[in-house]
């Protein structure tokens, strides 16, 4: 039992040296070549190791390359730090057969289950004199280079951007590496581009180095160094392109060696910028990222005249520092000012990232209950590719009188301008009489015209009527005017007759008659008006000379007395001559 | 005989009819009216709409402006408080939320200035409204014919030139009058600008699809028609820029 004891802690021992000698990284398959582009009378080598792993490696198929010589097989192993690292490389020596870009295809490798590959590499075989250019990686020694600085493939300069599509305002970050396979080299001048159309922020300075891991592009291995990051975000839009970054430096450099003097441009990588989308909200002021926003005062009950911090914290990552104050709608009788501006804002890999607050100072003026309704904060969330509105409040203030600082009635409280802060259109009208019916238009009716030209209609038909009955009027007297002096030689006609038979009560009767008739139509007086007073009084108005009137009356009593007695005085005979003088003198008075 | 009988009952049953729709119209209105002072533009909006084919003039169409300006329809909003106008040109709260409304639509057109004797002589012409005109015609009409009356009774002979002069002043003043009503009409009722409702609306050179696009406007714009084209108007802006659109694009006032 004891001795079983004993053996099962020697096992324990053992096995807890296991992993001191683990192996300390994963396998891994890479195939490296030491120059690309070749010349096509130059040779080059292939190298395939097998790093922390123990298994077959089955080549790739080399047809398109002579093999000069190979493979030949190395192995390397070591333990540092009680890390144990092994490797296995088979190296070729290889030619090329023909002008052209041929590919060394995969190489594989079964360990513990798994197949290990390499990826495959493009080799560009050029024509040329043989150029031994490549100082190879861990080769020491001077060569000379002939290829131009700009096909130099031993020095490399990349600008590589996190993305190539992005919306307005979102941030990129943008690296300037050093690719190199020479050992030796000292940096000389940069050309950094100018990002126009962006606002960009620096990381912080730090000393340019070596990464530790090694890059290969397309089997060469190279050194990497980052030259410098930034983190740029677009202003504009469209296809921005970022200019070349050029690069010289001195290579190669020893105690017996001048060494050689190169220089390299970048590729120019082009972004492109998408416009946001509508339907911006109101409050959004140009924020594009991800951020969380937060408001606090540090109170809420004060005296008048006493100041309350309002903070507002915009945290996240994006455009923090080209986000403007929010614009926030206090109440008329807080004095606010200019808000202070906190930046803690980070620069790294990740973006820039941090926070940006704002600090108010309100002063209350006046005691009261107030209110400064909810605030907004609007942004166009980058991950999600929509607006976003956070919001924080509302804060209610309850400002009691300051005491000390009561405005007394000799200082009259400062007047408030009174402005119109909201713009709506004006009430409805209610009243329902106001409506009156479809078309019930008065113009335009049967009853406008009447009242128009009714009127005048009534007019025009009265002085028609009073018109034509003067006309009637005049036109009766004229004839009898006109027939006067006929009716009474007829008269006086009769008159005569009587006269010869002898008959005196026919003659004086026909006399009067004759007269009476005749003076009746020439003064236009009507039978039934006609008397011996009217008659004097007419012919005396109408200037009828006095003689003329008296021999009227004498001929008119005359024939009146006859009626009663016989006329003695004159003769019948002189009495009818005498009538007619009478009327003659009449017809040529009364015209 | 018996016909004036059916004549006349039949014109008093029309009257009735008018009065009873009148009536609807009315009841309709309040209730429009109460249901906007709670906030219920939808509602507000409906028994407005039920009002207006019985009733006509200044309140209905501002009201229904206001509605449809509150539901956010920018063209039918205009397009009523234009009609609005047209009762009452000068009235300040068309006006004013006209304005407003205008300041919302997508198009800014530059109107060209006009004078104020301009503004004044459209405001006395149609402030008054084509009936405010028709009653000053029949008093006009009866003072002339009084003074007339006055010429040719009077024995003195200063009141006879006064009757025949101011009669004849008055008649002339009657004949003025009755143009304006003319005018005030017209501007009501003939229907001589129209207000874009398409959302987006090329204006032709002519009256024809294929034609140049001569501008481009936008819903909510007012425009003057020129002349008609089967179904093609030819229109005028403020700025005095011309062209053609097609019928279904505008709705006249």
């Amino acid at each position: 039992m004891k001795r079983t004891g004993r053996n099962s802690w020697v096992i324990i021992l053992l096995l807890a040296l296991v992993p001191l000698f683990s192996w300390g990284q994963e396998a891994s398959l890479v195939a490296t070549v030491d120059k690309n582009p070749v010349s096509v009378s130059d040779v080059f080598t292939l190298k395939i190791t097998l790093t922390n792993g123990k298994g077959n490696i089955e080549t790739p198929d080399l047809n398109d390359f002579r093999v000069v010589f190979g493979p030949s097989r190395s192995s390397s192993y070591r333990i540092v730090n009680g890390q144990q690292s092994s490797s296995i490389t088979f190296s070729y020596t290889l030619k090329p057969k023909d002008v052209g870009t041929f590919e060394i295809g995969v190489a594989k490798s079964n360990v513990d289950g798994k197949v290990l590959t390499t990826s495959p590499i493009k080799i560009e075989v050029v024509k040329g004199a043989s150029t031994s250019s490549s100082s190879g990686q861990y080769q020491r020694g001077s060569t000379q280079a002939t290829q131009a600085p700009s096909t130099n493939q031993n020095l490399l300069v990349k600008t590589q951007i996190s993305k190539s599509s992005v919306y307005k305002g979102e941030q990129i970050v943008v690296s300037f590496v050093l690719l190199s396979r020479y050992n030796n080299i000292d940096l000389g001048e940069m050309d950094f581009p100018t990002f126009d159309g962006f606002w960009t922020e620096e990381f912080p300075e730090r000393q340019t180095s070596w990464e530790p891991n090694l890059e290969i592009i397309n089997g060469v291995q190279y050194r990497k160094a980052i030259l410098r990051q930034q983190v740029i975000f677009p202003q504009r839009t469209g296809t921005l392109q970022i200019e070349p970054l050029t690069l010289s430096a001195n290579v190669n450099r020893s105690f017996f060696n001048p060494g050689e003097n190169i220089t390299v441009r970048s590729n120019s990588p082009s972004i492109t910028v998408k416009e946001l989308p509508d339907g911006a909200p109101k409050s959004f002021n140009g924020a594009v990222g991800t951020f969380d926003f937060s408001a606090t005062v540090d109170k809420t009950e004060a005296k008048a005249n006493e100041p309350i911090n309002l903070k507002v914290k915009v945290t996240g990552a994006g455009n923090l520092r080209l986000i403007d104050e929010p614009k926030f709608k206090f109440p008329e009788d807080f004095e606010v000012y200019d808000p202070e501006t906190d930046d803690r804002i980070t620069v790294s890999t990740g973006g820039v990232r941090g926070s940006r607050s704002f600090q108010y100072l309100i002063i209350p003026r006046y005691p009261g209950e107030y209110s400064i309704p909810q605030l907004e904060f609007s942004f166009f969330n980058t991950t999600t590719g929509k607006f976003q509105t956070a919001t924080a409040g509302p804060f209610d203030f309850n400002i009691s009188d300051d005491d000390g600082n009561v405005p007394s009635a000799g200082t009259p409280r400062a007047k408030n301008i009174v402005e119109q802060s909201g713009l709506d259109i004006r009430y409805i009208i209610t009243d329902a009489n106001l409506l009156s019916a479809t078309r019930s238009q008065f113009f335009g009716t049967p009853l406008f015209w009447a009242g128009t030209a009714g009127p005048f209609a009534l007019l025009l038909i009265f002085l028609i009527y009073r018109r034509r009955k003067e006309a009637l009027d005049k036109d009766v007297r004229g004839r009898k005017k006109r027939g006067a002096s006929r009716m009474a030689q007829k008269r006086l006609k009769a008159a005569e007759a009587a006269l010869k038979s002898g008959d005196s009560a026919v003659f004086y009767q026909e006399i009067f008659k004759a007269l009476y008739g005749y003076l009746g139509d020439k003064l236009g007086i009507p039978i039934g008006a006609l008397s011996r007073q009217k008659i004097l009084s007419e012919l005396q108005r109408s200037g009828v000379k006095e003689a003329t009137v008296n021999d009227v009356t004498y001929v008119i009593d005359t024939c009146e007395m006859a009626r009663f007695a016989p006329v003695t005085e004159t003769s019948d005979e002189v009495f009818y001559k005498r009538t007619a003088e009478l009327i003659e003198t009449l017809e040529g008075r009364l015209k | 005989m018996k016909k004036f009988i059916v004549f006349f009952s039949a014109l008093i049953l029309a009257a009735s009819a008018i009065g009873q729709s009148l009536d609807y119209a009315r009841d309709q209105f309040t209730l429009g009216s109460e249901a906007y002072m709670k906030g219920d533009y939808e509602t507000a909006l409906n028994h407005f709409l039920e009002a207006e084919p019985t009733t006509e003039g200044l309140a209905i169409n501002y009201n229904l402006g206001n509605c449809y300006f509150k539901l956010g329809e920018m063209p039918e909003s205009i397009l009523h408080y234009e009609r609005a106008l047209r009762f009452d040109p000068s009235n300040e709260d068309v006006q004013y939320n006209l304005s407003i409304a205008n300041d919302m639509i997508a198009d800014k057109i530059e109107v060209l200035p006009k004078s104020k004797l301009h503004i004044w002589w459209k405001t006395f012409r149609y402030s008054l409204g084509p009936d405010g005109w028709a009653e000053i015609c029949i008093a006009l009409a009866f003072a002339s014919v009084l003074l007339f009356l006055l010429y040719y009774f009077s024995h003195s002979t200063n009141l006879r030139r006064f009757g025949f002069f101011g009669g004849f002043l008055t008649f002339i003043f009657l004949v003025l009058t009755y143009t304006l009503a003319v005018s005030a009409e017209n501007y009501r009722y003939a229907e001589k600008s129209a207000i874009i409702f398409t959302d987006k609306v090329d204006v032709k050179s002519e009256p024809r699809g294929g034609s140049v696009n001569v501008f481009v406007l936008h819903s909510g714009t007012k425009v003057e028609i020129l002349s008609q084209e089967g179904e093609w108007y030819e229109v005028e802006i403020g700025s005095g820029a011309q062209g053609w659109i097609y019928q279904d694009e505008l709705r006249l006032i």
